[in-house]
């Protein structure tokens, strides 16, 4: 790492004494002045108003920067689209990056532009309530994500916040899934918030299902001849009946929007994980060797290597030799999760894939692998999006590239950063199986969450804090005895169909 | 035509107070009896519109003719009061030329000429501001950017004493005013406030701020010894103050008008998202998961008016593209309004509009060897500093003296206008 030139030091210091030691964190000047004064804010806005020890704070905090701790550690966050997220040491940092591409699947799919992709129909009028046919299976608005190596949080957090606020989308279920019960730990600390912000919407609180439940089931009015306790018990009979339609609705699923869980996504994973609507993922990417050569320092020292570098070796001996089963020797190892999620992707019934990488060779590579997968090939729109997916494309930087022998769009501004797999359905209607995959699929749906739900049991104790888990309790206990009262009438959560 | 000499001068004299030095020019275009006939004549119609449509509404309720009636009933009233009073002066007149009128009376009838007459005269202004036109941004929120100009560090200093000014002036006022950008030259915070501001801009979140403070922008100058300096020299720097718009984005307490407006194309307030471009900072080097970097800026830059506007006070992109797009939108709505004012100014052949007004002009000057401050505009003088740059009642005389000037100005374009109206259809 070259030093920092003296003048520069000096032109810092002579604007304030704290700046050269933030300037060393920073590495350019410009940044150091906001990072002071963020830190300044930071220190006057959570410590009592006592000057000396305030000052003694933030020349302690400064220090820290200097090395080159990160800004988001020290003060323990990072804004994300509108949300902010918690940052704790052992678990990544969000990245602005992942910020645009997150919120622009979220504008791809709120102003309707995947509505093809889905086969929403845009005829139909959709929001709030859009009742279409999705690959199949009948679907009010209705989408289920899955962030594979979710970390803090961010990426599930986020689409979950900007979709659920359009209204289009009112039933989202979405699962985070990671190894590190630290990021699992901090993810849930980051979901509580959001839903403290009124973010995301809980479950307990859905109002909207709530209406949607009196709209189905108006109360009928009592008939004429009724007169004295009976019109009481009439009237009794309706209200209980609403109320219990209320709650199936309300309890269908799992009970919270969001479900972080710890998992080895090398290990065997549920059948159910690939049958959601839309994969995403921010995977380790970086190559053992960029780890050394291109990272900055301050990332090196301070973020979690497991976060960034893939390496077989950490995942355990069993899905250590999976991925050799799985995984020709010969590949990058830097590409070893891509290829555990394009066959997720392909063995399930997810329409949309989102995997982040590291740059434009990594995206090149990327798109190999999945266009040499036939099934893959055949079936996808496959793209690629910068760093600034929705803006115009500057000079000089190309708007497609051929790979193997297919020409790919690339879109937006900036490095490459994403690789994009839109699932085309008239590809997929046009196969002979038609008919009775959709069938299938119409049951896999239902399973999907009675799955996930035992699967969450399962999971719970590494998942939930206290107070969130005594109401789920009680609730699972309500819900198990009706249960027993209604079986054979069906599952749970069709009760609205 | 109005400026004919056409009353005695002794009478003037009697009723004109001394001390009311300043107005006598303007009383000579409007003076008893002598209204504008253009004006007046726009006044009747005026009251006769209102008269003709309350009769209507009794009838039948329109929310926009219902408005309309609210904004002719102001003119309606005082033309009203001005008329009456004309006809009991025009009685005294004729009481007074009667020859039988008996000397005891005559007396009285002189006394009450004198009081009737400056009525009259307070009368005609009230009737003339009525009918200068409401300012369009009257009712809103604001913003107010202040920038040091020339004179270095000391200019940044000063413009951080006057938004110190404005912050205590409007908590006083209780207007809720926040900081929407906040830069100094060495990233010292709010709190501090010792470090030389480069830019700043509050916001005044409460409807009809824009009309109280418009009047502010302009350049202010101070003439004072600086901090930094060694020698006990007086320095004079200047300090650039601007006053924008504030247009609501979101639709809250009966603002849906703005809400259409800022979606309609063909209003000043509408901006097209694809004549806009944005730039952000991004990563040096492969970015992504290499680097952990905290840049936050944001640029927006209008490209049919090269508008360019930046914002990295916060740690969010998000907030910072936010508040830069409000800023922006406040600023090409100013820029519109300020090029249509220019555009009536330039139709009443050359009389100094009110939109040449701010901007590049020296308008105040904060004299601290004298304790002293003066506005250019209205000629007040204040010799109360300490209350001024503590946002106290000082300030509140300088700036209402600037809006009694301000609106002699209005009324006087008003005059231009209708004369050239004249002269137009005489030549015609
Ligand atoms: C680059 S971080 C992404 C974090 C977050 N999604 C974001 O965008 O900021 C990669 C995450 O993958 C997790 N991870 C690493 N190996 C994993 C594995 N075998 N299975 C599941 N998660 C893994 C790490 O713990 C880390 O949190």
């Amino acid at each position: 790492m070259p030093r920092l030139p003296h003048s520069l030091l000096q032109l810092a210091s002579k604007k304030s004494p704290l700046l050269p030691l933030v300037l060393r964190g920073t590495r350019d000047l410009p940044s150091a002045i906001n990072e002071l004064r963020w830190l300044t804010e930071h220190v006057t806005a959570t410590n009592p108003p006592c000057p000396r020890f305030a000052r003694k704070r933030l020349l302690y905090l400064c220090k820290r920067r200097s090395r080159a701790e990160p800004l988001q550690y020290i003060l323990g966050s990072q804004p994300f689209g509108e949300l902010d997220i918690k940052c704790r040491p052992g678990v990544l940092i969000p990245r602005p990056e992942t910020e645009a591409y997150t919120s622009h699947l979220a504008k791809l799919l709120i102003n309707g532009e995947l509505d093809e992709q889905f086969s929403l129909s845009s005829e139909e009028p959709v929001p709030p309530f859009p009742k279409a046919e999705w690959r199949g299976r009948s679907v009010e608005g209705k989408l289920r994500i899955l962030d594979v190596c979710s970390g803090s949080g961010c990426i599930s957090l986020l689409l979950h916040s900007l979709l659920s606020k359009s209204g289009r989308f009112p039933h989202i279920k979405t699962v985070g899934l990671d190894i590190s019960p630290k990021a699992i730990a901090l993810a849930n600390e980051n979901l509580f918030l959001a839903i403290q912000n009124k973010h995301i919407p809980s479950l307990h609180f859905q109002s909207q299902d709530v209406q949607l439940a009196r709209a189905l089931h108006p109360s009928s009015s009592p008939p004429a001849h009724l007169r004295g306790h009976k019109l009481l018990k009439f009237l009794a009979s309706q209200k209980r009946k609403t109320e219990e339609k209320t709650q199936k609705l309300q309890l269908s699923g799992s009970n919270q929007p969001i479900h972080f869980a710890q998992h080895n996504i090398f290990s065997s994973l549920p059948k159910w994980a690939g049958d959601v609507d839309i994969i995403i993922s921010n995977p380790p990417y970086i190559s053992c060797s960029a780890f050394y050569t291109s990272t900055s320092r301050s990332v090196r020292k301070y973020e979690p290597r497991l976060a960034l570098v893939p390496d077989r070796n950490d995942y355990g001996v069993d899905a250590s030799n999976r991925i050799s089963r799985f995984i020709s020797r010969d590949g990058e190892e830097s590409d070893i999760f891509y290829k555990r999620l394009l066959w997720l992707y392909k063995r399930g019934e997810a329409s949309v894939l989102v995997m982040e990488v590291g740059g434009q060779e990594q995206a090149l590579r990327v798109v190999g692998l999945a266009l040499k997968k036939k099934q893959v090939a055949g079936r996808n729109r496959v793209e690629i999006w910068r760093d600034e997916p929705g803006v115009e494309a500057q000079d000089g930087e190309e708007q497609f590239v051929s790979v193997e022998g297919r020409v790919v769009p690339v879109r937006g501004a900036g490095k490459m950063r994403s690789v994009v797999l839109f699932r085309v359905s008239e590809m997929v209607d046009r196969k002979k199986e038609g008919v009775g995959e959709k069938k299938a699929k119409n049951g896999k749906g239902k399973v999907w969450n009675k799955e996930l739900e035992c699967w969450e049991e399962k999971n719970k104790e590494s998942c939930w804090d206290v107070k969130r888990r005594k109401d789920q309790e009680k609730r699972r206990s309500r819900r198990q005895k009706k249960k027993a009262r209604r079986r054979g009438e069906g599952i749970v959560g069709n009760a609205s169909q | 035509m109005f400026g004919s000499p056409w009353i005695c001068r002794r009478c003037i004299n009697t009723y004109l107070k001394p001390g009311k030095r300043r107005l006598l020019r303007f009383s000579s275009t409007i003076s008893h009896g002598s209204f504008s006939p253009a004006l007046l004549a726009r006044a009747r119609s005026m009251a006769s519109e209102h008269d003709r449509l309350s009769k209507e509404t009794s009838e039948t309720f329109d929310a926009k003719v219902s408005r309309r009636i609210g904004e002719l009933k102001s003119v309606a009233a005082a033309l009203k009061e001005w008329e009456d009073t004309r006809n009991s002066l025009s009685e005294l007149n004729t009481l007074l030329n009667d020859p039988t009128t008996d000397s005891e009376l005559r007396e009285l009838a002189i006394e009450d000429l004198a009081t009737t007459a400056s009525e009259l005269d307070t009368l005609s202004r009230n009737l003339a501001t009525s009918l200068t036109p409401k300012h369009p941004f009257e009712d809103l929120p604001c913003l107010l950017e202040i920038r040091p100009g020339v004179g270095g560090g000391e200019a940044g200093l000063f413009a951080g004493d006057l938004l110190r000014m404005y912050r205590a002036y409007c908590s006083r006022k209780n207007m809720r005013a926040s900081l929407l950008k906040f830069e100094t030259e060495d990233g010292g915070s709010d709190a501090s406030g010792d470090s030389p501001l480069q830019e700043a801009i509050l916001e005044i979140d409460v409807p009809g701020a824009y009309g109280k403070l418009r009047s502010e922008a302009g350049v202010h100058r101070v003439q004072r010894v600086p901090a930094t300096e060694n020698k006990g020299r007086t320095h004079t720097s200047a300090v650039a103050v601007l006053v924008l718009p504030s247009l609501p984005t979101s639709g809250t307490e009966g603002q849906e008008v703005w809400e259409a407006d800022l979606k309609d194309p063909n209003s000043d307030y509408y901006v097209n998202p694809t004549d806009v471009r944005t730039d952000v900072m991004r990563a040096r080097g492969a970015g992504g998961q290499h680097v952990n970097t905290t840049d936050s800026a944001v640029r927006l830059t209008h490209i049919p008016t090269n508008t360019v506007v930046s914002m990295q006070d916060s740690r969010s992109q998000h907030q910072n593209r936010e508040r830069a797009w409000q800023l922006l939108r406040s600023k090409l709505a100013q820029a519109r309004r300020e090029a249509r004012e220019e555009e009536v100014a330039r139709l009443r052949r050359g009389v100094i509009g009110v939109a040449k007004m701010g901007r590049g002009d020296k308008v105040r000057t904060y004299n601290y060897g004298q304790q002293r401050v003066t506005d250019h505009r209205s000629g007040l003088s204040v010799h109360n500093l300490d209350d001024v740059m503590e946002g106290g009642d000082e300030l509140d005389k300088i700036i209402d003296s600037v809006k009694t000037w301000l609106g002699e100005r209005e009324i006087e374009g008003l005059l231009a206008e209708d004369e050239t109206t004249a002269a137009a259809n005489v030549t015609k």
